[in-house]
């Protein structure tokens, strides 16, 4: 179980955008927290920051008491690692290895602890890390598909592989980001259960990117909103308010369309 | 307003026109010592007339001394471009901006691959013949540094333009460097790098064959010879032969690539 807290975070890209403008809240371990906001509100970018895919310009995002920034900008690969071991990343689109096998892609989970080659893949691997790949797909219902290539499956077959790499990772933190918003509501629905089913069987700390404001109260045991890098709303989901919702998605905001319409419940 | 125009579009046509000259000088004077006269291209007909009749039929006395000599140009445009392909993954990746370890060795590796690419292969034969000797070593050793200069820059292309969503979902697992080349950089890029590794075998083949005139071993030395010594039938056993095997190989790897790709 280990805290997630984020302090006075902005990112800056070098063509001038602000992105994140002073970001702050902590997480409790086992805190189910949906990010709302329009498009370029920063959702994508603060999970991005979290993982340090992106490095942001200033403040500090502890994950397990490592800063994050700090160890972006020093280089320090081995605090970075830590981190990213324990933060699993689910994206929109996926991000599969296309021509490689569905078995494979979830064993690519464990890279991070993999040092030798050979057992990267899936003839070299010790069978007990198979034996857990296996049981990780067989987890997301996906058992019978391992030997299929990754591009041959649907776009909710696809997430449900990339959630079994993540469990292949076994990380503290989940932070997905807009999970569904490549899946049909059927489908969409299916995966946000699945995915929170295994959070809360794993006790797993998560903070979820989403468009669907009824899936994010619904899911959500905290709802945070973004608004051009700030955080305008930070509410249990039980006691949302429709003020801050509206404000949320105000229309003076210059790309406030969002990806999908919203289902605001009154 | 007008003048100014007037002037630069003078300008602009006075540069056209100087180059334009120049290029017309550079082509009137090849076709003057080219001296590709009406006569020459006659009398030309008339000893290709003569050599072709020497040359039917083919003598295949020595058509196994042939065989074996082709089969070591095939061997040295395999065995070179096998070597050529695997020097260019090293230096592709550290060539590429998305996974050079920096600028600076990009730059250089990147500047490297583009001068060996400049010089052409019969250049670097002559320069391994001096280096090593006559034979086919000379020969594998050219076609390597020859894929490396081709095979270094297309695959560093082709990891340049892969997209970055893959490479983000092994990072962010906190997967290594070497993890991430192998587990979504080289799977990403396979079928481009096959594609392009079977063409690199066409073309070494029909470049093998040219070597072994310069003395890089294989069928070359033997088709230079017979030329030399106006055994034009044992020519023409000769290049039927390069043209059989050059033709094979080329159905061969259109059948791999189909099933690669
Ligand atoms: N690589 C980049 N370079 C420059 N600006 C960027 C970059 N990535 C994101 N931005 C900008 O940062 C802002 C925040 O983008 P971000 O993708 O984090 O928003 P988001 O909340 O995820 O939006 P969406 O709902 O559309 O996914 C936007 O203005 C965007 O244009
Ligand atoms: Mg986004």
């Amino acid at each position: 179980m280990i805290p997630l807290s984020i302090n006075e975070v902005c990112k800056e890209f070098p063509d001038g955008t602000r992105a994140l403008n002073g970001v702050s809240f902590t997480i409790n371990p086992g805190e189910g927290t949906v990010l709302l906001g329009s498009n370029g509100s920063g959702k994508t970018t603060l999970l991005r920051c979290i993982n340090g895919l992106e490095t942001a310009t200033s403040g500090q995002i502890y994950v397990d008491h490592i800063d994050v920034i700090e160890a972006k900008r020093r280089h320090a690969r081995k605090a970075l690692k830590r981190v990213r071991l324990q933060t699993g990343m689910v994206f929109q689109k996926f991000h599969l290895i296309n021509n490689l096998g569905v078995l494979q892609n979830v064993l690519f989970g464990s890279l991070g602890r993999t040092q030798n080659p050979m057992k990267m893949f899936s003839i070299g691997a010790a069978k007990e890390e198979r034996m857990r790949a296996m049981a990780c797909l067989d987890r997301v219902g996906l058992a019978d598909l391992a030997k299929r290539r990754a591009d041959t499956l649907s776009g909710g077959q696809r997430q449900r592989v990339a959630i079994a790499r993540v469990l292949m990772q076994d990380p503290q933190i989940v932070l997905a980001d807009e999970p569904i918003a490549s899946l049909d509501p059927k489908s969409g629905r299916e995966v946000m259960d699945l995915l929170w089913e295994i959070v809360r069987e794993r006790n797993l700390t998560v903070v979820c990117a989403l468009h669907q404001l009824k899936i994010a109260q619904e899911y959500g045991d905290r709802l945070i909103g973004l608004r051009c890098g700030n955080v305008v709303m930070d509410t249990p989901a039980d006691r949302i308010d429709a003020d801050q919702l509206s404000h949320l998605y105000d229309d003076d905001q210059s790309q406030s369309v969002p990806a999908v319409p919203l289902e605001v419940t009154p | 307003m007008g003048e100014q125009l007037r002037r630069r579009g003078g300008g602009a046509s006075g540069w056209g026109g100087g180059g334009g000259l120049i290029i017309l000088g550079l082509f009137l004077h090849g076709v003057y010592i080219a001296q590709l006269t009406p006569e020459r291209l006659l009398s030309g007909m008339g000893r290709l007339g003569g050599f072709l009749s020497q040359a039917i039929p083919p003598d295949l006395t020595r058509a196994s001394n042939f065989f074996w000599a082709i089969l070591v140009t095939f061997e040295m445009a395999l065995v070179g471009t096998v070597i050529g392909v695997l020097l260019s993954l090293p230096v592709a990746l550290l060539a590429s901006d998305n996974t050079s370890p920096n600028r600076l060795v990009r730059n250089i590796t990147r500047n490297t691959v583009a001068a060996v690419r400049t010089i052409p292969d019969l250049v670097w034969a002559l320069i391994f013949v001096v280096a090593i000797g006559l034979g086919p070593a000379a020969g594998i050793l050219t076609i390597a540094v020859d894929n490396l200069g081709f095979c270094g820059r297309f695959f560093s292309e082709r990891i340049e333009e892969l997209e970055p969503g893959p490479v983000e979902a092994l990072s962010s697992t906190g997967a290594s460097q070497l993890g991430i080349i192998l587990g979504a950089i080289f799977p990403c890029a396979f079928p481009s790098f096959v594609a392009t590794s079977l063409y690199a075998v066409e073309k070494s083949i029909r470049s093998a064959v040219v070597l072994g005139l310069v003395g890089a071993g294989g069928i070359g030395v033997e088709l230079s010879t017979s030329m030399r010594l106006f055994r034009y039938d044992q020519a023409l056993t000769i290049i039927v032969m390069i043209w059989l095997v050059v033709t094979a190989s080329e159905q061969v790897s259109t059948q791999i690539r189909r099933r690669v790709i």
